[in-house]
């Protein structure tokens, strides 16, 4: 037998708000993220490394944090590159997003890992307790994700959220530190809570 | 009324003050309200956050193993398919994957580590026809780990002139390009040895004399490619604890 075969999704598509038209994404470069996605669909020469370099230490991270040990944190990434490319076919860029796509299967990896794991440890009958719950990991991946898609709103908006959200700054204090002007703190701040509900949609995060 | 701006009811979300108007279209309208209330959890959801990311780089030798694994589908990811050059790449790469999947999870157990645990013990033959077993000292309930079956036992027994044999008597299928393979393995999953290939669905192994079983009470039963590579696959489909 194989180990767990690989389960392909594709990310929820916008339901609750498919009437309205989606807020503009600010991702860096739309175009090549779209183009990537039809090369890699297409098994285009190349586009399985630019797919690497884009979002290897995203699914690494996420696994490192979810599994805590970074030999199983490899395994799950090898694997879910290695699924990605082979179930490319499965794959639709009219209809999603690659990032998403891959991540989607980072995380059924990762369950896998989980649920092999907690099989393991009852069939040693180990005393020690499987130390994190599922929900708990669920809770972790979503964190991380959410960390991540603050970061790619690039800058200033990666850093007026962190002042604002992580260090609980007033909006004047953000305004006064980076010496700007009060409506375009308040103005960069609501574009990004608009990018970042949009992403966590695209990442399957807000279900 | 349009709908607001979409800046307008992220302002909303955040706490901002709105004008009547639009917070009548708001209150009206489902889908402004769903927007604003799903605003509002991501914000939630922003401000549960307790730092900025650090984002982990896996090791570089990862991108090769992953080269390495799609590189027999595909053409341009491996090296000249001419022979005798891709004899050679094709066995490079399957050293890179193997020791890329060695590496990785907790089942696998580097070269080393195994062949240092077996030494003295590596060439374990199959005492197959002993019909007389010894002193039973242990049993284990084997299960299937797909799904989770009873598929028979395995037990420990130490004949007269003290030497130990373990026994499994199991629901036996050869493999396709595969062998099965049994394993006495450490409660942390660190140590392993092999006590051969399971050929048949009632089989006797030898226990290298001196070899603590207490000390590796799980029996594992292991899929394994006809590559050469003496380590565990990482593919176990059948397993039980000893009861010493």
């Amino acid at each position: 037998m194989t180990m767990t075969t690989a389960l392909m999704t594709r990310p929820r598509g916008d339901t609750s708000m498919a009437m309205r038209p989606a807020a503009r994404v600010a991702q860096p470069t739309p175009g090549d993220a779209a183009a990537l996605g039809r090369d890699f669909a297409a098994g285009h020469e190349g586009a399985l490394e630019a797919l690497y370099q884009d979002v290897s230490a995203l699914v690494y991270t996420l696994a490192v944090k979810a599994l805590g040990d970074t030999h199983e944190a490899e395994d799950v990434t090898q694997q879910t590159f290695v699924s990605a490319w082979r179930g490319r076919s499965k794959f639709d860029p009219t209809q999603g997003d690659l990032r998403g796509w891959v991540v989607g299967i980072a995380r059924h990896r990762i369950a896998d890992a989980l649920e092999k794991r907690r099989r393991d440890t009852r069939d040693l009958q180990a005393v020690k307790d499987v130390t994190q719950s599922t929900e708990g990991t669920e809770a972790e991946l979503e964190n991380v994700l959410l960390a991540y898609e603050l970061e790619q709103l690039g800058d200033p908006r990666n850093v007026i959220m962190a002042m604002a959200f992580i260090d609980g700054h007033t909006h004047d204090q953000i305004a006064e530190r980076l010496n700007m002007p009060l409506g375009t703190v308040k103005s960069h701040i609501r574009r990004s809570l608009l990018t970042l509900r949009e992403r966590l949609e695209v990442s399957d995060v807000a279900s | 009324m349009s709908h607001p701006d979409d800046e307008v009811l992220a302002g909303m979300a955040l706490g901002e003050s709105v004008t009547d108007t639009e917070r009548a279209h708001i209150d009206e309208c489902a889908q402004c309200h769903a927007l604003v209330a799903d605003l509002a959890t991501t914000k939630t959801k922003v401000g549960a956050l307790t730092g900025r990311l650090a984002l982990e780089r896996p090791p570089a030798h990862l991108w090769k193993a992953i080269e390495a694994d799609v590189s027999e589908e595909t053409p341009w990811a491996g090296s000249s398919p001419a022979a005798p050059e891709g004899v050679h790449d094709e066995l490079a790469a399957r050293r890179t994957r193997k020791r890329s999947r060695s590496g990785g999870s907790m089942w696998m157990v580097g070269a080393a580590a195994a062949a240092g645990l077996v030494i003295g013990g590596v060439a374990v033959g199959n005492l197959t026809g002993q019909e007389q077993p010894g002193q039973l000292v242990a049993s284990a309930a084997l299960s299937d780990l797909a799904t989770e079956d009873a598929v028979g036992t395995a037990t420990v027994h130490t004949n007269d002139d003290g030497t130990e044999v373990l026994m499994v008597d199991t629901a036996y299928e050869p493999v396709d390009g595969a062998y099965l393979e049994v394993w006495l393995i450490d409660p942390n999953v660190e140590g392993m040895i092999s006590l051969g290939p399971l050929t048949g669905g009632s089989q006797t192994f030898a226990v290298p004399d001196g070899f603590e079983v207490s000390a590796y009470p799980i029996v594992d039963v292991s899929v394994e490619p006809f590559d050469g590579d003496p380590t565990h696959s990482g593919e176990s489909i059948t397993r039980g604890v000893l009861d010493l």
